[in-house]
């Protein structure tokens, strides 16, 4: 009988608890909304850009141990280069934060 | 008290359905105000499980016999230390503490995606309450920790093995381990079914699956050395299925965090780490599962626990569910670049996730033989040591020489004059050790002189890599040595993290291969007086001593040890007997030398005219197992480490413009 | 996400062939390393019960479960210990020769685990590989091992 009245007490409370927010009015504070086509896209482009940019950090110190040689330095820092650039360039280009 | 304990598990349970039902809500978009309630569901089971473990341990500590789960594992002359340890003795408790962990995990995992992540909640509270319904469903219907009975005056007792200090803190490591994995698990499926295929969730995940690895890894040493100290018949891992099955997973999450950065990098291998993620969190389960069901023994035994087909929904849930999203999503998951040369950085990642998960893939033939064989055939088959070591060798050695050569080895592509240049060192460096090997007479075992090569190489290689980095930035930065190294570190904790685990998997394969490649064994009858030598250590046997404890008797052998006619004390292998439990166990001596080597004594047996049946080894450098441990614990703790230049780079990444919610 | 390319497209480079070559040996390799070593090297044997270990398996290396039913000799012995198995529908026995270790656990009535040959009525067990089965009275082995005597 105790056992009983303690355990609908809990499941009271618990009850209670979880059906509060269903209840009470809507707030903004949990992000929902699903991104956006362009932001999914600038999202990706800002990703591209800063891998390049880590990987280009990486190739110096690799470059620094003497993990490369100068030649393959060169060519892979540039091509890093142009693709951090491109990425740079691509975003510019969006106009955030417009809709996609 | 039973009832009311099953009561919140039972209200835990429909919590979690409807948690999961609210997550599915919320990721549909049709309220998020289900978002909220979904959450504090999640906070609700938490706290029904937590009254529920209270009830479990106040039965166990107040000898409440009624409780069926209580009276098999405990008894009144247990003592109270291990009163915790029977806690996760018995196969409901066990699930108990899983479900436990499981709870304070998920919310854990919500808080710390909150942000980033948000768009993920709902689908992260759907996955993590699915799982959280499956062990509580296991709670509530076939494996209740709340059965009752008529009160016997006494329990059976705790098996004695597990009484022991060892036992109070391996078996929670493990299953820290084996939770900690769902929570990569349920991010890379939320991130499926949100379609959000960038790699945020996969730097969440990485963390995460570091973490349990690092757990499972703990655990696995301390169940080794407990094996080694309490056990007691000489070796520490004995490539049982209950061992196996958390050597399986961890291997797998060890593939993973290493391709993980590839993927990081360069944006390959994504389906591959889904499945690596997905095999782990599969893998745990089984772990879970083979522990607590008896399904080895035989096909029928697995029949007749009406436990194991839950299991078998849950795996083929898990690889199913998985299998079907990465399809879904296909898509999304198209590598941006490729591997450009076999001989760069990404592809030794690539060959170090084959031979980890062929070797996992071994070792789950191993476990799951007599199964298959006995389903096939009409005779089980079993396979043993032998095989499982065949494998360890075959694709353990290749995976120690790619340890080596991976930091020597540039991203995308390296030159052959680098490559030279790099190898000089450390190549000569481990011709030198097996030379040397030789030399002083330890040509007697070639895997031993291979590990021992190959380890050098290895050493020299990641030492090579500190020296150089610090070098670098002496000569960039204009620091001293000492600010260099500690910068350098501290900059690229992952990097050097990862460099020290590697050492101390170096250490692991020299204490393993040196204690069982060149061990000394010894054993004979003897009476009192008389001696018994093993390498340089003389053992006289003097007398049996007798005591008691608080459960159990002991009779041990006092020997006293000498070597080159010096006096190193006195050794007392035993034999205790359990009262309650009925049953006797061996406790081994052990005497650790300066060089980290063990004399390591069994007593086997004794006669009834007090003769004594000896066994006594002499391991050599067995002790760097345990100092690998401690490298182990270092190395992860600096990789798991909050970076906060990382992480504030990735937040600006996803706030330079407002995300929904936001905007 | 996939309609972000790589800032440069790239035409798959001659190396990349030898990357998925190299790939595919060397899952090959595996693979047959794997096919060969369990179709040739002997690496399992059956687990029998005592009834069908009398029966067709003479001279060959076989895993043994039963209960034991007597046991004399000791383990302290140098000439080992002897004990009977017996199965666990009580029809067959067999008895065993033994030497080594014996696992805390052990003792008549125990359902263990044995490797050996059975030859002329004998099993001749393999030294140290006595292993007892987890007792009823308590639960599942708990989360290790509690094996002892193998390996």
């Amino acid at each position: 009988m105790v056992a009983a009245l303690v355990l609908g007490l809990i499941a009271l409370i618990v009850v209670v608890g979880v059906a509060w927010p269903l209840v009470r009015p809507a707030s903004a504070a949990d992000q929902l909304d699903p991104l956006t086509d362009g932001q999914r896209r600038r999202l990706a482009l800002r990703e591209e850009r800063d891998l390049a940019l880590a990987a280009l950090k990486e190739l110096e110190v690799d470059h620094a141990t003497h993990h490369i040689g100068d030649e393959d330095y060169a060519e892979l820092v540039a091509d890093y280069r142009a693709r951090a650039a491109e990425a740079m360039r691509q975003l510019d280009a969006e106009l955030p934060p417009s809709a996609g | 008290m039973a009832l009311i304990g099953q009561g919140a598990l039972i209200l835990a349970l429909l919590l979690a359905i409807y948690a999961a039902a609210g997550g599915l809500f919320a990721g549909l978009g049709l309220d998020r105000r289900f978002l909220a309630s979904a959450r504090n569901a999640l906070w609700g089971i938490l706290a029904l499980v937590v009254i529920a473990d209270a009830i479990f341990l106040y039965a166990i500590f107040t000898h409440d016999f009624s409780f069926t789960v209580v009276a098999d594992t405990t008894s009144r002359s247990l003592p109270v230390g291990y009163m915790f340890t029977a806690w996760w003795g018995s196969q409901a408790g066990s699930l108990l503490l899983w479900v436990t962990i499981l709870a304070a995990f998920s919310l854990l995992a919500l808080r710390a995606t909150r942000r980033a992540l948000g768009e993920l909640q709902p689908w992260l509270i759907m996955i993590l309450a699915l799982i959280g319904a499956f062990f509580l469903l296991l709670l509530v219907v076939p494996a209740s920790p709340f059965v009752t009975q008529l009160a016997p005056t006494d329990g059976v007792g705790l098996n004695p093995s597990l009484q022991n200090p060892y036992m109070a803190i391996h078996p929670p490591a493990l299953y820290l381990g084996y939770v900690g994995l769902a929570i990569p698990f349920a991010l890379a499926m939320a991130a499926l079914l949100a379609g959000r295929t960038d790699s945020r969730w996969l730097v969440a995940s990485r963390r995460w699956t570091l973490a349990a690895w690092g757990f499972l890894g703990i655990g696995m040493l301390l169940g080794s050395h407990w094996a080694y100290t309490e056990v007691g018949w000489g070796g520490f891992w004995a490539w049982d299925p209950v061992e196996n099955a958390a050597l399986m997973p961890w291997l797998v999450a060890t593939a993973f965090l290493h391709s993980v950065m590839v993927q990081e990098r360069k944006g390959m291998l994504k389906v591959w780490n889904l499945c690596l993620i997905a095999g782990a969190f599969a893998l745990s389960i089984f772990g879970t599962f083979l522990t607590r069901s008896g399904i080895l023994s035989s096909i029928h035994a697995f029949v007749s626990t009406n436990i194991g087909w839950y299991f078998v929904f849950a795996l083929a849930a898990v690889l199913g569910g998985a299998f079907g999203l990465s399809l879904w999503r296909l898509p999304l998951l198209k590598a941006d670049q490729r591997i450009e040369s076999l001989v760069s950085r990404e592809a030794t990642f690539l060959f170090n996730n084959l031979l980890l998960v062929g070797l996992a893939f071994a070792v789950l033939w191993g476990v799951i033989f007599p199964l298959l064989t006995e389903a096939v055939g009409s005779v089980r088959e079993t396979v043993s040591t032998p095989f499982y070591e065949f494998f360890v060798v075959t694709f353990g050695l290749p995976l120690l020489l790619l340890m080596g050569v991976g930091p020597l080895i540039a991203w995308r592509r390296a030159s052959l004059t680098q490559l030279r240049r790099s190898f000089l060192w450390p190549l000569t460096a481990g011709l030198v050790a097996g030379a040397v090997m030789i030399a002083f007479g330890l040509g007697s075992s070639w895997p031993g002189v291979a590990a021992g090569s190959v380890c050098a190489f290895v050493t020299v290689t990641i030492l090579s890599e500190f020296v150089r980095g610090a070098a670098a930035r002496r000569s960039i930065h204009g620091e001293n040595w000492l600010v260099a190294l500690l910068r350098l570190i501290g900059r690229n904790r992952r990097r050097y993290g990862g460099y020290i685990v590697h050492l101390g998997v170096i250490l692991f394969v020299i204490g393993a291969v040196g204690s069982s490649a060149y061990e000394t064994q010894a054993e004979g009858l003897l009476e009192p007086g008389q001696s018994l030598q093993v390498g340089s250590n003389v053992l006289t046997f003097q007398a049996i001593e007798k005591t008691r404890g608080a459960n159990f008797t002991e009779r041990a052998a006092v020997l006293a040890v000498t070597s080159d006619g010096k006096s190193l004390g006195t050794l007392r292998p035993a034999k205790r007997s359990y009262i309650r439990e009925q049953t006797t166990s061996n406790e081994v001596a052990i005497r650790t030398t300066l060089t980290g080597g063990d004399l390591f004594i069994i007593l086997d047996g004794i006669r009834g005219d007090g003769a004594v049946q000896i066994k006594a080894f002499y391991k050599p450098v067995v002790g760097l197992l345990w100092l690998a441990g401690f490298f182990f614990v270092g190395g992860v703790l600096l990789c798991v480490w909050p970076d906060e230049r990382e992480a504030r780079r990735i937040l600006q990444r996803y706030t330079e413009e407002p995300l929904p919610g936001e905007s | 996400m996939s309609d972000v390319a790589p800032a440069t497209p790239e035409p798959p480079k001659p190396g990349f062939r030898h990357v998925r070559l190299a790939i595919a040996l060397v899952v090959a390799s595996l693979l047959g390393t794997f096919a060969v070593y369990t179709a040739f090297a002997d690496s399992s044997m059956p687990v029998l019960s005592v009834a069908q270990a009398s029966t067709g398996y003479d001279g060959q290396k076989i895993r043994l479960e039963g209960k034991v039913t007597k046991t004399t000799g000791d383990a302290a012995d140098p000439n080992g210990m002897r004990f009977i198995l017996q199965d666990n529908e009580q029809t067959a026995t067999m008895p065993v020769e033994y030497r080594g270790a014996v696992p805390d656990a052990y003792r008549v009535g125990r359902a263990i685990v044995i490797d050996g040959t059975y030859e002329n009525g004998v099993f001749t067990a393999v030294p140290d590989t006595l292993v007892t089965k987890c007792p009823s009275k308590y639960q599942d082995k708990a989360t290790t091992s509690t094996s002892s005597g193998s390996s």
